[in-house]
This record gives structure tokens, C-alpha cells and sequence, in this order.
């Protein structure tokens, strides 16, 4: 479980959070620019809080107080950033397999899941939108994150296309049974994704 | 070596130091985050808008065997001066800001979220760079390169500060056409011409053709 007690400050926005983020998949909402972007960013390591702490169970990844602070590539997070953001000159498996904190069993666990095993070898520049989310998410769930961390995940795709690769995702991420964090700004995406809601108004994340 | 093939030589052999110092510095410049990096910046740029009269004339300061570095390196059997070996370096000093800022722009144009993904997947800098950065950047690499080496081959003020102007040992295309107009040989000198003008414009062209047009396609320019 990942526990929480940040505050960040950003030119345009102040973000407090204090919570836990529990297994299932969480749903945070809020309007464009209101933080939940610098929320997530905190959580993976790409942004420094200004104030307060974050743990992963008994492991503190942040303490500002105590100059504590876990780089990136030590909190094994799983990260999807907005957009269609594979690398496009790399294979599928190449891609999926980019960490070299999976195995090759995950791989092919993977690539059955997502429905990707013909485009093993095709570059992922070269699939739709909706196949690179797939792969993006196989990415991040090869080297079993401690925690999934999905910034809009959908934004890229168009609306015909959204609802399919939805169920997709939400399917995949409950078989892999990994705490998740979900950001949209779309609120039809709460009751059909999360198992539990949380809001962001203003850099305030109620959890 | 006639002008011609000492040119080609002298511009490859800078190409490749180009490319590797220039890839090195780029990495290096991307992970600084130290106040002084523009300054470093302006440094690395500054053969780019210097008279090249005047880097030649820092790399004979630099080189003479009259100064330490040089007396040093003459020690060594590394005569600069008056050798192949200066025209190396100053085509290579002349032509590695076209590389290098090239490079740098491509660089930046790269989405950073790219990169950040990679770093939430336990990857080094230096591996995000090797694996991510480079192959993404590759057009800017390639055509940092063909213009580096095109500026190479047409240096001329460094190249006859620091190595001279000594027929078939230092006397690159350049400084041929130079000799060839100020004896009167100008048939001689306009056959160089035209073929440095061939070269260059031929490799231009390249860029264009093996970045399929990307570099100045609408999409590029909207």
C-alpha cells in the first residue's frame, strides 16, 4: 500500500493529498490543471514534494524532512504517461520487455493477455492507438510494479475506440491484482473503472 | 594526396571525432544541471561565429611547440603544427557546433515523457540515452553530421593558421583553390570548385532524401 502526506507547489497550483492508495483500482478526477498530473508524478518519482512523506508499506520513499528521497528507478512503479507514449522504433516484445526487472514467462503471459502475440516483432510506431495503450500498459505491468500509475490513459484515443480499450484495461489490470491509480478528467470513466473515487480540486486531492 | 582525397580524409576523420566527442558532450549537457550550462553552451557554439582566422589562431597558441601542451605533444611525437594532423583539428573544432547544436535541438524535440517512462522501468541515463534519445533523434544526428562534415571540407582560415598550406602534406581543397587563383591558375581552381560545390550539394541533397523529406514536410513546418 502506498501511504501519503505531500504537498507540492507548482507556478500555477498548490496539491495537498494525505491518503492511502488500497488494491483495486482507484479513480482521480479533476478538472485540467488542478494537479492530478503532479499527484501522479509525485507518487513515480518524477516530481519532488515539497512538504511531507510517501511509503510503500514499510519502505519510506520520501521523507522532505529528513532530505530521504528514493530515485525513479528504485520505487518499481509502472508508469503511463498521457498520449500514445511507446517507443515506436522498438518491437512489441522489446517494449514489453524494457525493464530488466521481468522474465521471459511474464512476456508471454503478457502478450496472450493483450491479444499483441502477432505483433511480437512489429514495431510499436506502427499499431493503432488503441493496440500501443495495450502495449504501453504491457510495459508497465512486466516488471510486477508495487503500484500502476495511469495519467489519462485513454486521451489519445478517439471515443469510438475508448470504450473498448477500457474494458481491455480495466480486465487486465484486476487479473494482475495490482493497486492502481487511474487519472482522467473524464467522469463517465468513475463508475465503469474504479472500485473507489477520488477528487482533485484545485491541487486538493480528497481521498 | 591530391587536394581532392586530402579533403575527403581530412573532413572523415573529423566527422568521426565530431560524432563521437559531439554524442559524448550532448549526454553530458543533458544530464548537467549545474548554473554554469550556459555559459558551457555559448562555449561549445563559439567556433560557429568566431572568424575562423581566430580558432585557428587559439589552436597554434594552444599547439605551438613554443608552449607547453605543444612541447609536450611534440615530446610525444604529436606534431600539430604544420602536420595532416592540424587540419584535423581544425576542421573538427570548426564543424562540431553545426553537430553539436543540431543534435541538442533534436534532442529537446524528443517528448520528455519518453523518458520518464524509461526511468519508472529502472533504466539508466546513459542507457535511456543509448536506447531511447539517439535512435529517436537519429534524423538530427544524421543531418548534424552531413553538414559538419560539408563544413569540414570547406575549412579554410583555421586550417592555414594552424597547419599551413605545404602541397600533398596540408593543402586541402580549400587552400588549393586559394593558391591556384593567387598564381593565375584559375581553370585549376574553378575544376576544384566545382567539384567541393558537386560534393557538398550532392550530401545536402542526402539529407533530404534519407530523412524522406521529414525534415521539410508540411506536417514538420505545421
Amino acid at each position: 500500500m502506498i501511504t501519503f502526506d505531500i504537498t507540492i507547489e507548482r507556478p500555477s497550483v498548490l496539491v495537498k493529498a494525505k491518503g492511502t492508495l488500497p488494491q483495486g483500482i482507484t479513480v482521480l478526477t479533476g478538472l485540467s490543471g488542478s494537479g492530478k498530473s503532479t499527484f501522479i508524478k509525485a507518487i513515480a518519482g518524477l516530481v519532488k514534494p515539497n512538504t511531507g512523506t510517501i511509503r510503500h508499506d514499510e519502505i519510506v520513499w520520501v521523507n522532505v524532512d529528513h532530505k530521504l528521497y528514493v530515485p525513479v528507478r528504485e520505487r518499481h512503479v509502472g508508469y503511463m504517461p498521457q498520449g500514445n507514449m511507446v517507443f515506436p522504433h522498438l518491437t512489441v516484445e522489446a517494449n514489453i520487455t524494457y525493464s530488466k526487472r521481468g522474465d521471459a514467462a511474464s512476456c508471454e503471459t503478457l502478450l496472450k493477455q493483450l491479444g499483441l502475440e502477432k505483433y511480437r516483432h512489429t514495431k510499436a510506431g506502427k499499431l493503432s492507438g488503441g493496440e500501443q495503450q495495450r502495449v504501453a500498459l504491457g510495459r508497465a505491468l512486466y516488471s510486477k510494479p508495487t503500484v500502476l500509475l495511469l495519467d489519462e490513459p485513454l486521451s489519445a484515443l478517439d471515443w469510438t475506440l475508448r470504450k473498448q480499450v477500457r474494458t481491455d484495461l480495466v480486465t487486465i489490470i484486476k487479473q494482475w491484482d495490482i493497486p492502481c491509480l487511474w487519472v482522467t478528467h473524464d467522469e463517465d470513466e468513475v463508475a465503469v473503472v474504479g472500485d473507489r473515487h477520488w477528487t482533485c480540486t484545485q491541487g486538493e486531492i480528497e481521498c | 594526396m591530391s587536394p581532392f582525397v586530402l579533403s575527403i580524409y581530412v573532413a572523415t576523420i573529423s566527422l568521426v571525432i565530431v560524432v563521437i566527442v559531439g554524442l559524448c558532450v550532448c549526454f553530458g549537457m543533458k544530464q548537467c544541471r549545474c548554473r554554469g550550462v550556459a555559459i558551457i553552451d555559448a562555449l561549445l557554439t563559439l567556433p560557429l561565429v568566431l572568424p575562423p582566422v581566430v580558432v585557428g589562431f587559439a589552436l597554434l597558441m594552444m599547439f605551438s611547440p613554443g608552449y607547453v601542451f605543444g612541447a609536450w605533444l611534440e615530446s610525444h611525437g604529436l606534431g600539430v603544427v604544420f602536420s595532416v594532423l592540424g587540419a584535423i583539428c581544425a576542421s573538427s573544432v570548426i564543424a562540431f557546433p553545426l553537430f553539436y547544436q543540431t543534435v541538442r535541438s533534436a534532442l529537446q524535440s524528443i517528448d520528455y515523457n519518453m523518458e520518464d517512462v524509461a526511468r519508472t522501468l529502472g533504466a539508466s541515463e546513459l542507457r535511456i540515452f543509448l536506447t531511447i534519445s539517439i535512435p529517436l533523434a537519429w534524423k538530427g544526428i544524421l543531418t548534424g553530421a552531413i553538414l559538419s562534415f560539408c563544413r569540414a571540407m570547406g575549412e579554410f582560415g583555421a586550417t592555414i593558421l594552424i597547419a599551413g598550406n605545404i602541397p600533398g602534406v596540408t593543402r586541402t581543397m580549400p587552400l588549393a583553390i586559394y593558391s591556384y587563383v593567387e598564381s593565375g591558375q584559375y581553370g585549376d581552381a574553378f575544376d576544384l570548385v566545382i567539384y567541393i560545390c558537386v560534393l557538398t550539394l550532392s550530401l545536402l541533397s542526402a539529407i533530404h532524401l534519407m530523412t524522406k523529406g521529414a525534415l521539410f514536410s508540411d506536417h514538420d513546418r505545421a
